[in-house]
């Protein structure tokens, strides 16, 4: 577990003022450097404020939730700031709900004195407060506070210690693969979803369940069908209850895998509420290992800092653009898509099918470190003879022996199929949550990856 | 390190006491603090155990002072990782105690000590820091302010002074009174501290607290027969709650009763705990608002009604009841909420308020007609009957008004909105609504369901099994089993392992290892494959537990030794005190053991049995293909594959038993071939049975005495017999796969077992159970019944066991397979077993009835076998069988909601497969409804669920209802308004006239109070 002692200026609030309510965010940014420090991103008005306060207490209440039995405890959300939108990141204590409040422009009338990401502090008192902006009420946001520094000069600086697991920075990268690999697969109205909530079983369901459509009406269904989306741990949609009944449309999106999949509100206005769920209530997104992969091939630094030159928080990445800029053959600039994600560089935004760029703001040595697994294969690798070629077949199939715990377990990888191990991790998941340390450590000695 | 300051403080802490540890630890150098702190980490563990003491209770080693004294230690010495441990707190300091702990504390001034008291805060709702504590730390600068820790410490403040009144002497006449004095008298409290408790989620709701003189302790001896009654009726107690506190403080003015009231609202609008969200609606109308106040407070009750909890949505809806036709009341802001409120079903109650509110509005302001019109077409989305109803009247009131309310062109958008939501309208919100509808269509041929007449197996490319394509397919699949046993996984994986013998790579046992190691954790751990290899030659599986995943490990672990001996049949499969085993396995143990034989001998020929299309067919023509390899090949098929393989053979596919049929006369066995011919012949044949040969007289001697003693027995007891004494079961097994239900006179000849000439029909019926004891203790309830209805399976069983265990019809009509203990394996085993008589699998779905659906409770084995046979009926296959019906209608009904679930989409996938039986479906619930031996509710909601999904589903359901509703009693169950609405529903939309036996049954409820609506809109249908 890695503590960060979040160093914010002053709690956030809501705060009574001469123009109305003012929304205070405090951002606090362990790249800080790289980030524009924690300086004033945005400071204006909230056109719908009751409707952005629902979307930002489902959010409070997605941080503060839990579906597996450990201890909840209160996760800052991340900011992006840029391009005209404000994008506020959060997962749940256990890591299998990842949400995301979008406020685009239409929703923002204001100034964005600077681009970014960074923690905010959503404390209890905040949160509160939300509950009580009213539909009628004109609310001030302002993210990040201008006089930081000067107040840290002076001693004034508000302590909180949030042990941040490693695991939900991780989930951070992890999810966003996902995203992006989801296809729409049913989009319903606003009375639909509210139907869809009616239709929600009661208690915490333990088994898959798959969201079809009937007739006209959504409902949750026992078995899997053709086109049905599978939702596990279907009773974390709850956590929706509150804002479905507001949201104009909702579009259902899944992996292919069915390992995860995506509601996103339109609630109008500008504004847009994901929640995605993890394939069941006790994994999280953290242990997926879907962006291993891509992470065990390294990126040059330099496509790194050209990506930090080239855009600004929440500005679309565009991967054409980047390759002409970097002479990069189109084949690599998928591949440099989703290793950039993993790196915690891009998000995805399934409305508008796109990345877009926004940096962790935690160190990227730090994001690169947290996969243990590919730790692992690369310490199979430091000794020579623990990985071993057996043979090369067929389109580059390559089979390996990799030494385990007293015995050898049989890798194939390479070619157009899916990579293989006989360890207990490969024969309980098959492939599903990412490969093993044996497949990769196979991977990075054998296959080579096409070069850029 | 200083060895004398630990010696000292270890003898302080075993030999002294307080003052002296005090005094040691107040000057206690930097420098000792490391060694101090590991010495009393070292003394806590040995002096916190928990053991038992000579005098024998049970306690903790040190003594109470020790005990403090070591938590004084870790208050001076510990870092903030050991201060931050489960095991350190600071309970219930004594007040001897405290000055000791102020002089450490104010000493050591720990600056984790705002971190330690958050988290003992935290860690446990009902044993938080001490108020008047935390309030003495901050005042001593030692603590920072932190509303939520102090919000927490609050509420407990009421029992701590209620243990404090009721130690005095006399105790308060008043209470109540103290306490709110005591509260006015400390202004920090109760201006800030005391307010924090509608900002956090704090225990509030749950203290209460009596005040009361403790009962003597010899009380009881004092006077015979005086009990702790008699004491609370001579001290009777004064009980003191939070709600009386709050309301006297505002009657005496301590408290602003206008900012009480908005606080109260402004907690409720907060996603809180149920109980503490009743709490503030309680201290709400405890303070009885006037209706000018309330009048005030109309922008905060009317943000109310946007919350998700029903109960605050209705209290906000009955507190602005009276204020709508005040010419005060602003109707806007609540035209914007009531639209998100419409829909919910969860505030039924909410909403006929709201109706009755709106009809209010309409009558003051006709200008809202409009938006008040558009409102109630949302509610038209709402499923519940009485709510649409409501919001149809007003509908119809605006539409229906003799002045118009709406413009021309707003009454055409409405009407054409309207028509949008025709499909969802209940009966009467339609029967209102009638004159602006759309004439409904009238119902096609294509939304006619019937069952179909003929089910013919999909035997085609589209559906053939795929085999295993190669050797590391085969290693890979070797995982897949043994994790998931995924009973058709398990035989691709058993035809890989035959069909590519010889192909094996010369490292495969090596390749395997990481496989048994995963299997066999416990026992080969840490072994390197020599020891492996030793481990398993001597390995032999425990005598009970055994199951299908075993016989499929013996397999692997006798495929990895390289066949040294043969294992599967040697895995016990006997009944044991608390599992029997599915007789059916035995069959799977012959063929496993085959298998195993065949590979041993080197010349593997594929299993006859083995599913060659989806799900789980053999086709005729592999099953012919395969008998000619081996007579080919010069041998003789194994009795259990060929009995396994006739009853998974797709005989109602006439395509391929054609193809067969061709292929027959290339079949030379002498015996089989008569059976095959007759088994796959055009026509249902009558089963001329051939004499067949009866073992020697010498033979059958041998075989009986082996029974009775030991040393005679068979060589292996999991091993067929030959195919020669099989074959008088084998043309049972194939005539009855062919005709399952058919009298086959032909087969009397071979005895009179059940399920052989005569198909096995077992009935059933449901019986009222009781059970009663008595309880001595309690006089005025001695004894104690319970009742219950369970379901029992009427059947013929055979008198004498079966000859054959290849009578796979009927091994589950022996007495002994009724066995309470039979369930658990029954159900490990299911998902397999089902695959094996896919022509008839009647016989084990009975058995599934007795053992596994006696009473429909939330019993998980029971609810798991339920679900491995439903499972199974989802895909296409013939029209369900009274028993395949018998077991959807109590899973329909079951007390699992997901095993309702899966019930409601095998109703729908049968529906889709034209298999469903919907007048067998509905007279098998009536039966169950009018035994109560299940809820209506149940069947209710799940019809409620079909409900509009295809015109075949709608003329199904209606159909099971006309089949279902004369069944039930004439004095209406609970919630048979439900089906009848479900009923006229389906009517209407199909626009069908009730048939006379329904009708007749609708007019005897008719006189029924509950039902007389209900049952009128049939009329009006």
């Amino acid at each position: 577990m890695t503590d960060f002692a979040y160093a914010y200026a002053r709690p956030s609030a809501l705060e009574a003022g001469p123009e109305g309510q003012a929304l205070l965010l405090s951002a606090f940014a362990e790249n800080a450097a790289d980030a524009a420090g924690t300086a004033c991103f945005f400071r204006g008005r909230l056109r719908d404020s009751w409707l952005a306060a629902r979307g930002l207490s489902t959010l409070a209440k997605v941080v503060a939730a839990r579906f597996v039995p450990q201890s909840a405890v209160l996760r800052d959300p991340i900011v992006t700031a840029g391009a005209g939108q404000l994008r506020f990141e959060a997962f749940s204590s256990c890591n299998g709900v990842y949400a995301r409040l979008d406020l685009g422009p239409e929703a923002l009338d204001g100034e964005f004195l600077c681009s970014g990401t960074t923690n905010v502090d959503f404390n209890e008192p905040m949160v509160n407060a939300l509950a009580r902006i009213s539909r009628t009420e004109s609310v001030l946001l302002s993210v990040g506070e201008q006089e930081v520094v000067l107040e840290r000069a002076a001693g004034r600086v508000t302590e909180r210690k949030v042990a941040l697991p490693e695991r939900w920075i991780k989930g951070l990268t992890t999810v966003q693969a996902y995203l992006a690999q989801m296809e729409e697969t049913l989009r319903l109205t606003r009375l639909q979803a509210v139907q869809l909530v009616q239709s929600l079983p009661a208690g915490a369901v333990r088994q898959d369940m798959f969201l079809v459509l009937r007739g006209p009406r959504p409902g949750f269904a026992a078995v899997a069908s053709p086109g049905a989306v599978r939702v596990g741990g279907v009773h974390r949609l709850r956590l929706l209850e509150g804002l479905l009944p507001l949201c104009k449309t909702l579009r259902v999106y899944a992996a292919p895998s069915g390992q995860a999949a995506a509601f996103v509100l339109e609630l109008g206005g500008g504004q847009q509420f994901v929640l995605a769920l993890s394939a069941d209530a006790w994994r999280g997104f953290s242990g997926e290992g879907n962006q291993l992969e891509t992470l065990a091939e390294e990126l040059p630094a330099e496509w790194v800092a050209g990506a930090n030159a080239l855009f600004r928080g929440n500005e679309t990445f565009n991967p054409t653009l980047f390759a002409l800029e970097h002479g990069l053959a189109p084949d690599t600039v998928d591949r440099l898509c989703a290793s950039l994600s993993a790196m915690g560089l891009l998000g995805f935004d399934l409305l508008e099918n796109q990345y877009f760029y926004r940096r962790l703001p935690f160190k990227t040595q730090r994001i690169l470190s947290l996969n243990p697994r590919l730790k692992n294969a690369r310490a199979l690798l430091a000794a020579a003879e623990d990985v071993q070629l057996v043979s090369i077949g067929p389109e580059g199939r390559t089979e390996a022996r990799v030494r385990g715990t007293g015995v050898w377990y049989t890798v194939l990888v390479g070619g157009p199929e899916p990579a293989r191990c006989t360890c207990p991790w490969y024969s309980g998941h098959q492939g599903q949550r990412g490969p093993c340390k044996h497949v990769l450590a196979a991977q990075l000695r054998f296959v080579k990856q096409p070069s850029a | 390190m200083s060895a004398s300051a630990v010696e000292s403080f270890e003898s302080i802490i075993r030999h002294q006491t307080t003052p002296a540890l005090v005094e040691f630890l107040l000057q206690l150098p930097k420098t000792d603090v490391v060694a101090v702190r590991q010495r009393t980490r070292q003394l806590r563990r040995e002096l916190e155990d928990f053991r038992q003491q000579p005098n024998g209770n049970w306690g903790r080693t040190g003594t109470d002072e020790q005990l403090f004294m070591l938590r004084l230690a870790g208050l001076r010495t510990y870092s903030r990782k050991e201060a931050l441990s489960p095991g350190f707190q600071f309970w219930s300091l004594l007040p001897e105690q405290l000055p000791h702990f102020w002089a450490v504390v104010e000493h050591t001034r720990p600056d984790w000590l705002g971190d330690f008291f958050r988290q003992w805060a935290d860690r446990n709702a009902w044993s938080r820091p001490a108020y008047q504590l935390l309030r003495e730390l901050e005042h001593r600068q030692l603590l920072a302010y932190e509303p939520r820790l102090f919000a927490g410490a609050v509420p407990a403040l009421l029992s701590e002074w209620a243990t404090e009144l009721s130690q005095q002497d006399p105790i308060p006449a008043d209470a109540l009174a103290v306490v709110t004095a005591r509260l006015a008298a400390d202004p920090t409290l109760l201006t800030r501290d005391l307010p924090l408790v509608f900002d956090f989620d704090t225990a509030v709701d749950g203290f209460q607290a009596q005040v009361q003189p403790p009962m003597p302790a010899g009380w009881r001896r004092l006077v015979q027969a005086h009990s702790w009654h008699d004491w609370q009726e001579l001290h009777p107690p004064q009980q003191l709650r939070w709600l009386d506190v709050f309301r006297n403080l505002t009657e005496q003015g301590h408290l602003a009763r206008p900012e009480l009231l908005n606080r109260c609202l402004q907690a409720l609008r907060r996603d809180f705990r149920r109980p503490l969200l009743t709490w503030f609606r309680m201290l709400f109308l405890a303070l009885r608002p006037t209706p000018e106040e309330r009048l005030a407070r109309q922008t905060e009750l009317v943000d109310l009604l946007a919350h998700p909890l029903p109960l605050v949505v209705n209290f906000a809806l009955e507190q602005l009841k009276d204020l709508w036709q005040h010419p005060n009341f602003a109707a806007d802001p609540l035209l914007l909420y009531a639209e998100g409120l419409l829909t919910r079903q969860d505030v039924r109650a909410g909403l006929r308020t709201l109706f009755g509110g709106l009809e209010k509005l309409l009558r003051r302001t006709p200008a809202l007609a409009p938006a008040l019109a558009t409102l109630s077409t949302t509610a038209l989305a709402n499923a519940d009957a009485a709510v649409q109803e409501r919001a149809a009247r007003l509908l119809h009131t605006v539409l229906g008004a003799r002045r118009p309310l709406l413009s021309a062109a707003e009454a055409a958008d409405l009407t054409a909105n309207l028509c949008l939501y025709a499909e969802l309208l209940t009966p009467p919100a339609r029967q209102l609504l009638a004159p602006y509808l759309p004439a409904p269509e009238a119902p096609s041929a294509a939304d006619h369901y019937a069952p179909h007449s003929g089910f013919v197996p999909d035997i085609s490319p589209a559906t053939a099994l795929e085999p295993v394509r190669d050797w590391h397919e085969l290693l890979f699949l070797t995982g897949q089993v043994l994790q998931q046993h995924e009973p058709a996984a398990v035989e691709r994986w058993v035809e890989g392992l035959l069909r590519m013998h010889g192909q094996y790579p010369a490292d495969y046992a090596r390749q395997l290892h990481p496989y048994l190691v995963q299997a066999l954790r416990w026992q080969l751990k840490g072994k390197s494959e020599e020891e492996t290899r030793a481990a398993l030659l001597n390995y032999s599986f425990n005598d009970s537990h055994n199951g299908r995943p075993e016989l499929v490990l013996a397999l692997l672990v006798s495929w990895y030794l390289g066949f040294p001996r043969l294992l599967v049949a040697q895995v016990p499969l006997r009944p044991h005190t608390y599992s029997r085993p599915d007789p059916l396995l035995h069959l799977e143990q012959q063929r496993l053991a085959a298998a195993e034989a065949a590979l041993q001998q080197g010349r593997p020929l594929p299993l006859l049995s083995t599913p060659s299309h989806a799900p789980h067919w053999v086709a005729p023509s592999v099953l012919l293909r395969r008998l000619l390899d081996y007579e080919e090949a010069g041998q003789e098929p194994n009795a259990a594959d060929l009995t396994l393989a006739l009853a998974r053979t797709a005989v109602a596919a006439p395509t391929d038993v054609a193809e067969a049929r061709r292929l027959l006369p290339l079949f030379r066995h002498p015996e089989l071939r008569p059976l095959l011919t007759a088994f796959l012949g055009p026509e249902p044949t009558n089963w001329a049975l051939p004499a067949f040969t009866r073992p020697p007289q010498e033979k059958r001697l041998t075989e009986r005495l082996s029974q009775l003693i030991p040393f005679l027995r068979r060589p292996a007891s999991g091993s067929a017999p030959a195919l020669t004494d099989a074959l008088p079961w084998l043309w049972a097994i194939a005539a009855r796969t062919r005709q399952p239900q058919a009298e086959l006179p032909a087969l009397q000849a071979l005895g009179t077992y059940p399920g052989l000439a005569q198909p096995w029909q077992p009935t059933w019926k449901l019986t009222p159970k009781s059970h009663t004891y008595s309880q001595t203790w309690n006089k005025a309830q001695p004894t104690i019944t319970n009742t219950w209805t369970e379901l029992s399976v009427q059947a013929t069983t055979p008198a004498r066991s079966l000859p054959s265990g290849f009578l796979l019809y009927s091994l589950h009509a022996a007495p002994e397979r009724q066995h309470e203990c039979a369930l658990w394996p029954l159900t490990s085993a299911l998902p397999f077993l089902l695959t094996l008589l896919p022509n008839h699998p009647d016989t084990l779905l009975w058995h599934v009835v007795q053992t596994a659906a006696r009473t429909v409770d939330k019993e998980v084995t029971g609810q798991q076998a339920l679900q491995a046979v439903l499972t199974s009926l989802l895909g296409p296959g013939p029209v369900f069988t009274e028993v395949a019906t018998l077991l959807l209608a109590l899973s329909l009904t079951h007390a699992a909601p997901t095993t309702r679930a899966l019930a409601l989409e095998v109703v729908l996938a049968a529906i889709g497969h034209q298999r469903l039986v919907p007048e067998a479906l509905g007279r098998t619930l009536g039966r169950l409804l009018a035994a109560e031996f299940v809820p209506v509710l149940r069947l209710a909601e799940a019809l409620s669920a079909a409900r509009a999904i295809s015109g075949p589903t709608d003329d199904a359901l209606r159909q099971l209802l006309e089949a279902l509703l004369p069944l039930l009693p004439a004095v209406p169950l609970r919630n048979t308004r439900k089906l009848i609405e479900a009923y006229v529903d389906l009517l209407t939309r199909a626009r069908r006239i009730a048939p006379e036996t329904v009708q007749q049954q609708f007019h005897t409820w008719s006189t029924s109070a509950t039902l007389k609506k209900a049952a009128t809109c049939l009329a009006a249908a």
